[in-house]
């Protein structure tokens, strides 16, 4: 099997977001065909749609890049956006539901992006932000929650 | 999105389809702000038919919980899909948020909800 790879260019806003998450969905299931991939792309969906939205809400760029990379063991999205450094914090603490302040409404997408990528990097390379999202997705591991 | 309102009995069913992410959340969030001011305060999430959420759309389902709670109603969340309930098992959401299995469940929650309200 051939890698898939995928360049996309954005508008930052939600509305394009959702509309490259259904892209990439597609070009995996292609790619993916055999029984237990789903949940594996679906969980990487997740962490690439936080890592989107946070480039659309936090980076202040004119547009953002968006790479897929579907190998035959691995799953590869990159976010790229141009601006100033934006280092996300590599340790992210977990929204507190017991806090003082009752109930938190938000604070979660890094979280989810921490839970749902098997590897998340950082880096920051001309003038770009680049944070890089892995899943394993091996079709021996098809099936198993990769949680 | 699609938010179509329905009743059972004294209960609102709210049943969402389509995305619940950050590009919708916000009309999500007008539309549970209506039920409140419309004085519906218990009502049921059917959430099988939601195909995707963010975070963004789970911060509004707990925006949602606490303003509801506030007004001394409930909000009940039943019946999401695998992916919708990957999202609130990893964020341990579903320890919070009031979750049913059914809509069956869902009602009987909210009853007993509105009867230990009567009692208190």
């Amino acid at each position: 099997m051939g890698d898939a790879v995928v360049k996309m260019k954005i508008e930052p806003t939600f509305e394009n977001v959702s509309a490259v998450r259904l892209a990439v969905q597609d070009v995996c299931r292609k790619q993916y065909g055999w029984p237990g991939a789903e949940p594996l792309i679906d969980e990487l969906l997740m962490a690439a749609t936080e890592a989107m939205n946070n480039a659309v809400e936090h980076s202040g760029a004119k547009e953002v890049e968006i790479e897929l990379i579907a190998g035959a063991r691995r799953l590869v999205v990159r976010v790229l956006t141009a601006g100033k450094r934006f280092d996300p914090p590599s340790e992210v603490a977990f929204p507190d539901l017991d806090g003082p302040g009752g109930l938190p409404e938000g604070g979660f997408g890094l979280a989810i992006i921490r839970e749902m990528a098997d590897a998340v990097h950082y880096d920051y390379c001309d003038g770009k932000n680049i944070v890089t999202l892995e899943k394993n997705i091996s079709e021996n591991e098809g099936g198993q929650d990769g949680n | 999105m699609e938010i179509k309102i329905g009743m059972d009995g004294d209960f609102v069913i709210a049943e969402l389809s389509g995305d619940l992410v950050a590009g919708t959340a916000e009309q999500f969030k007008s539309q549970m702000t209506k039920l409140m001011e419309k004085n519906f305060l218990n009502v049921v999430l059917e959430l099988s038919k939601v195909n995707f959420m963010d975070s963004s759309g789970l911060g509004a389902c707990m925006a949602a919980h606490k303003a509801f709670a506030e007004k001394k109603g409930t909000l009940v969340c039943t019946k999401p899909s695998e992916t919708v309930a990957k999202v609130f098992r990893v964020t341990r959401a579903d320890q919070k948020l009031n979750m049913a299995g059914t809509r069956t469940e869902a009602v009987m929650f909210l009853q007993n909800a509105v009867q230990s309200g009567r009692q208190s």
